[in-house]
């Protein structure tokens, strides 16, 4: 028990002597299809509809 | 780390999954080589993906390890010296984010079929028509005795309107030269979109205007740009008549719902740029170009037409195609014929994840027998007879569900699908126009090389949105 609390004092020492990370706060972004046709244009999302191999 | 095989040389771009064996996979990523502080996150199953920064996919992958809300935001507030509280709320909403649509399942997620409902019928009326290409994908036969029988026609449209069906495809042969055509056009139409498939010889000042009152969708046939292509095609005389059509429809108020219909092949792939601006010429809304296919006619007389193209001339079309919409030139619709690629499926379409219609349609053949896709009218998928069967039967039918349950299991029982990471959104590409060329579905066509380029260009623009 005690090697371990010299351990983790060990640890937390050396976290203490590094810069810290800078936090960049967490981003998500989602597309609509209608966004996708905008940002990068109708060649990257061809209509499923109407079927493109079918004839009508 | 492990790497599925997009992985390309930097040892950076490209594609990883968290290899944790403790980890279910339910999510993989894509990151790009430039120094980009953003990746994609696809999730292992569905056509669905997110951009998401460095601390997003830190989070992501601590809640798929951990578990835990808590446990991943003690582990972020330890990391980055930041409060608890901080990290709570960031990781909840990371949570929030993912855990809804499934990218945090702790087993992957099963696929499910797509559950039959008719929603489209599409007519071959009759085998009669006026011209005689050689590179048609019908059987043609002069005969009247052979057209769908009318009753059949009005029994269909019944059934799919009662069932709250939207639209229906008239087809041929030649369409027009079906005696009871405006009856049903007339009939249909007080509940249904009508879109009719013609070569637009027999479109004359009456027929134009009795299609726009109708507010009917008219795809005219077109194969060349002039008299010189298209009449090498499909017969002498024929491009005048077809492009006096394209004129009675716009003078008829109908240009907007016309649109062409092109079959790629070696006598005018040096002609397609010109059809296009013959197109805007006349304010069509879509080219269709359409490859080639060797079924009905085309089939008997393939030696003679010589009109196949090799792999590098559909790669050098597609090419082309493609650079055309990048540059948001021209100002219609082109599609290229290349199923099964797009990088969402549209919202519209969207509530079983799959792009392809098959399900919903019944393809009816002029002796009423009935297929789940025009490109599967071979009696493996054949899924009753409209003259016997009710249209419900057919769309409950075994072999329908069997063909919606192929049309799932493609994707990961396709061998080289399985190991690509690209597989949900392409779905494995078209079963139909797979079938016809390898004489199965459980392959793919010969274009996954171009989609993934495609795929690659297309997410490292994503990648690459200024905020």
């Amino acid at each position: 028990m005690e090697e371990m609390k010299v351990k983790k004092t060990r640890n937390i020492r050396k976290t203490e002597e590094d810069p810290v990370t800078e936090y960049i706060p967490p981003k998500i972004v989602t597309y609509t299809s209608d966004e996708i046709l905008e940002q990068i244009g109708p060649a990257m999302a061809c209509s499923p509809d109407p079927c493109p191999g079918a004839p009508g | 780390m492990r790497h599925l095989t997009e992985r390309t040389g930097s040892g950076l771009r490209g594609f990883s999954i968290d290899n944790n064996q403790d980890s279910i996979m339910s999510f993989f990523v894509y990151s790009s080589g430039r120094d980009n502080k953003n990746h994609i996150l696809f999730h292992a199953t569905r056509p669905l993906w997110m951009v998401i920064n460095d601390t997003g996919l830190e989070i992501a992958l601590l809640l798929k390890k951990t578990g835990s809300v808590e446990k991943s935001a003690e582990s972020l507030a330890r990391k980055y010296g930041i409060s608890k509280d901080l990290a709570g709320k960031d990781v909840s909403h990371v949570y929030d984010l993912l855990n809804g649509p499934g990218f945090l399942d702790r087993k992957t997620p099963v696929p499910q079929p797509r559950k039959p409902s008719l929603k489209t019928v599409f007519f071959h009326l009759t085998k009669r028509c006026n011209l005689k290409c050689p590179h048609c994908y019908f059987h043609q036969d002069d005969n009247a005795d052979t057209d769908l029988p009318f009753p059949v026609v009005i029994g269909l449209l019944d059934a799919l309107m009662e069932n709250e069906g939207k639209s229906i495809t008239l087809s041929g042969g030649e369409p027009l030269l079906y005696p009871g055509i405006k009856e049903i056009i007339q009939y249909a139409r007080q509940r249904l979109e009508v879109k009719i498939l013609t070569n637009g010889v027999l479109i004359d000042r009456e027929w134009a205007e009795f299609l726009a009152d109708m507010n009917v969708s008219v795809q005219i046939s077109i194969d060349g740009s002039g008299v010189e292509v298209h009449d090498s095609i499909r017969g002498k005389g024929n491009f005048e008549k077809s492009r006096q059509a394209l004129k009675y429809l716009q003078e008829a108020g109908l240009g907007h719902k016309v649109n062409f219909s092109t079959t790629v092949m070696k006598q005018n792939l040096h002609d397609l740029s010109k059809i296009i601006t013959l197109a805007e010429e006349y304010n069509v809304s879509l080219v269709r170009f359409l490859p080639l296919r060797k079924c009905g006619r085309a089939e008997s007389e393939w030696a003679s037409i010589g009109a196949e193209l090799t792999k590098d001339d559909y790669l050098k079309f597609f090419r082309y195609t493609s650079g055309l919409r990048s540059k948001g030139k021209p100002s219609l619709e082109i599609s290229c014929g290349l199923s099964g690629f797009l990088l969402k499926i549209p919202e519209e379409i969207s509530e079983d994840d799959t792009w392809c219609p098959v399900g919903g349609s019944l393809i009816v053949d002029t002796n009423g027998d009935t297929y789940p896709c025009v490109l599967m009218m071979d009696d493996e998928f054949k899924i009753g007879n409209a003259c016997q069967d009710t249209p419900m039967q057919m769309i409950q039918s075994d072999t329908m569900k069997m063909v919606c349950g192929m049309l799932t299991e493609r994707r990961s029982k396709i061998e080289k699908c399985a190991l690509c990471p690209w597989r949900n959104l392409c779905q494995a590409g078209c079963m139909g126009q797979t079938l016809e060329h390898k004489g199965t579905i459980w392959d793919t066509d010969d274009f996954c090389d171009y989609r993934r380029e495609e795929y690659r260009k297309a997410f490292e623009k994503i990648l690459n949105i200024d905020d």
